[in-house]
């Protein structure tokens, strides 16, 4: 039986929310999709410098590729409205969890297509400081199991991100979050004991103002993984696959959960509309301070969570007393490493935030 | 490996309590389950010395180590509670009779006194009617009304002054997970706000002095279990016929493996409960009123369980629970609030008509 587009009627080759599409509705779709989250959101405004974070995964190669045809392509043929200077930001530190060899080419040459800048972490000296303090240092013994692996990346990825927007004078950085991983943060939020950041999470702008000055947003945030792969293929974007032998289904908390919401959305389709509805009746505290070790919200209907002191020695070696706040995830994080290894992180990253909070180099 | 207990180091250790990773022998562990509960009731002032206490009694383990339990710390601090069992007949053939002989038993051991209600006598329907009417979809919506009212009910036979259930920490975690997941932010914003200890409906007092509490609400479900193992406790353990269908087994599983890799992660559910706050419109609490056919607390005219007792009666007990029930809902409450006019008019004219005379 031949499917027709529901618009256009011709045939249809995507199945998707709202009916059978053909590719080019499809596509036409996830734009419109795409702009309107930016416009309506106040994501950026006219003449903003914005920059992308890059991984090579499907997910930003879709975003970097809607970004530039947002830009630059009209279906009457006009001129695009949008008008944004775009820099890609790519980490590209060698780790067990992805080669950087393979994603820089597939970024480059999608940068070269909409004449987009590129910007590695390689090239700037404090995010390699960063990078040489802490996951050249670490003893891979203490990590149990891949959930602490992944989350201690990511703290350390978006860090530097912002780090690179700020050298870069963009205030205003997208990351390729699609509707599934924003799903999966809120249930790993709730699930570690930091229901409080639900709001920050759900909401597609960075209402949170973690990074000082840079806000990282999501403009995929209501786009499902299924549309941009499929989008992504349709397109023939090159992208970087996600290295399996460290994604086992078990292998970690994030790809338990990601499993878990994929299975339970093949049975009932609403399941990530739903979660996403829910979780934006939650009220945003008015009052809260961040976590010191991943920057995530703290406090509890309105009582910050109690401050610890801790010992830190500097590049001196002197010692040092500083005043810390941990998140209910962190405090079990810092259960489950040793001493040393936490400190080690804790100190090189509120070193960090000092220097991304007043413009300074790093190291 | 022997290991020695974490918390008297002198006995090798049974159990390992993974929220805390201790590791502990048997007394040990009874005394931490029993101060576990007795704490949940003294810091949330959930009993008071002197009351009249139903437990809610399925023959399950939760309710079997809650009775115990409860028995127990009445002995130990004199808290003189008067406690009854309460179980709830739903008619399910091959599951609850079976768990009532269990009940019985509880009774018989823990020598308290036993009521039970049944579905049959309330409703004039069993679970096995319902669901040969509606099948083996959404079967649990209507149990769980029904369930609920009969507790209450039951309650109020024997002038019980609060209700406690075997509801453990999974039971809470879960329903949180289930209500996000489905988007049922009503169902979601209630139990956030029953955490915070804000949800209290208007004129409950004066309706409704039955509260329910949950003394097991800080317990693990297989700390439970280990409990009730090791006290050689005799509970029934079979899933009901109709659950398998449920779409709780789909947060169930998921909690069950999460607890696999961190054990800590429903009291993390359970505190992330209490962290959030939400929006205005969402924290309004409901306000109570009286059925106005069985006289039992509700938010509307007419109460869930008797509207479900009407479209089973007519026959169309699976448009109840579907979109095009609550039109259903809607004429049958018009209905019945007319026939309450109508019937409030004549008693008015009749009242004239005697003071006339």
């Amino acid at each position: 039986m031949v499917h027709s587009c529901a618009k256009c009627q011709q045939r249809a080759t995507v199945y998707d929310v709202g009916g059978s599409k053909c590719d080019f509705c499809f596509q036409q779709a996830i734009i419109h999709n795409f702009k309107t989250t930016i416009s309506r959101k106040g994501l950026a405004q006219f003449g903003d410098s914005v920059g992308v974070a890059a991984s090579g995964g499907y997910s930003s190669q879709a975003l970097v590729d809607l970004l530039g045809r947002s830009l630059f392509e009209r279906e009457d043929g006009k001129t695009s409205r949008m008008k944004l200077k775009v820099t890609l930001f790519h980490i590209d530190f060698e780790s067990p969890l992805h080669s950087s060899n393979s994603n820089i080419e597939v970024i480059q040459s999608l940068a070269a297509k909409y004449s987009f800048r590129l910007c590695t972490a390689r090239d700037n000296h404090s995010c390699q400081q960063l990078w040489r303090e802490t996951f050249e240092r670490i003893a891979w013994k203490d990590f149990k199991d891949t959930s602490d692996f992944e989350e201690l990346s990511r703290i350390l990825v978006y860090r530097m991100i912002a780090f690179l927007a700020q050298s870069q004078g963009c205030k205003i950085v997208f990351d390729g979050l699609s509707a599934h991983s924003v799903c999966r943060n809120i249930l790993t939020s709730i699930s570690s004991g930091n229901g409080f950041a639900i709001p920050f999470e759900v909401s597609p702008a960075d209402i949170s103002g973690r990074f000082f000055d840079v806000a990282i947003h999501h403009p995929q945030y209501d786009i499902t993984d299924r549309q941009l792969m499929r989008y992504v293929w349709i397109r023939k974007i090159d992208f970087v696959a996600p290295n399996l032998t460290l994604s086992r289904l078990t292998a970690s908390v994030d790809s338990l959960t990601m499993s878990f919401l994929k299975d339970l959305e093949e049975q009932h389709r609403s399941t990530i509309p739903n979660i996403l509805r829910t979780s934006s009746k939650v009220a945003v505290p008015l009052q809260f301070s961040y976590c010191s070790f991943c920057r995530v919200p703290v406090g509890s209907n309105g009582k910050l969570v109690s401050p610890l002191t801790w010992k830190i020695h500097d590049k001196k070696d002197n010692e040092e007393k500083v005043v810390t706040r941990l998140c209910k995830a962190c405090q079990h994080r810092q259960r489950r490493m040793s001493m040393e290894t936490f400190q080690l992180f804790l100190s090189s990253l509120m070193a960090f935030d000092k220097a991304l909070e007043y413009k300074e180099d790093y190291g | 490996m022997k290991r020695l207990c974490s918390h008297c180091e002198k006995a090798f250790a049974n159990i390992l309590v993974g929220r805390e990773d201790k590791y502990l022998c048997r007394c040990c562990f009874y005394e931490y389950f029993e101060d576990t509960v007795h704490q949940t009731i003294v810091e949330e002032c959930l009993l008071q010395p002197g009351e009249r206490v139903a437990i809610g009694a399925s023959g399950g383990k939760d309710s079997t180590v809650l009775a115990y339990v409860l028995k127990i710390l009445n002995e130990r601090y004199c808290y003189n509670w008067d406690l009854w069992l309460l179980s709830v007949d739903e008619g399910i053939h091959g599951y609850r009779d079976d768990s009532l002989r269990t009940v019985e038993q509880n009774r018989d051991d823990y020598k308290l006194p036993l009521y039970i209600v049944s579905y049959s006598e309330l409703y004039d329907w069993t679970m096995d009617q319902v669901v040969s009417q509606i099948g083996r979809k959404s079967n649990c919506t209507f149990c769980g009304v029904f369930r609920r009212q009969a507790l209450d009910r039951g309650a109020e036979k024997i002038q019980a002054n609060v209700l406690t259930t075997g509801h453990n920490a999974d039971d809470i975690a879960e329903t949180v997970l289930l209500n996000l997941l489905r988007g049922d932010h009503a169902r979601f914003s209630r139990s956030v706000m029953e955490e915070n200890g804000s949800y209290r409906t208007t004129d409950e007092s004066v309706f409704n002095k039955i509260r329910r509490v949950k003394p097991l609400k800080q317990v693990y479900e297989k700390e439970i279990l280990m409990y009730a193992y090791f006290k050689k406790l005799k509970y029934f353990a079979t899933e009901c016929i109709y659950a398998p269908f449920a779409y709780r087994g789909h947060a169930r599983e998921y909690l069950k493996s999460l607890e696999r890799m961190r054990p800590h992660s429903i009291s993390d559910i359970l505190y992330s409960l209490s962290c959030i706050s939400l929006n205005k419109e969402e924290s309004k609490t409901r306000v109570a009123q009286q059925c106005i056919r069985c006289g039992s607390i509700s938010s509307q005219t007419i109460c869930k369980a008797c509207q479900f007792k009407t479209s089973l009666d007519r026959g169309q007990g699976v448009l109840a629970v579907k979109r095009s029930g609550m039109s259903l809902s809607k004429q049958t409450t018009q209905c019945c609030s007319e026939s309450a006019e109508r019937v409030s008019q004549y008693e008015a004219d009749s009242n004239d008509a005697a003071s006339s005379s």
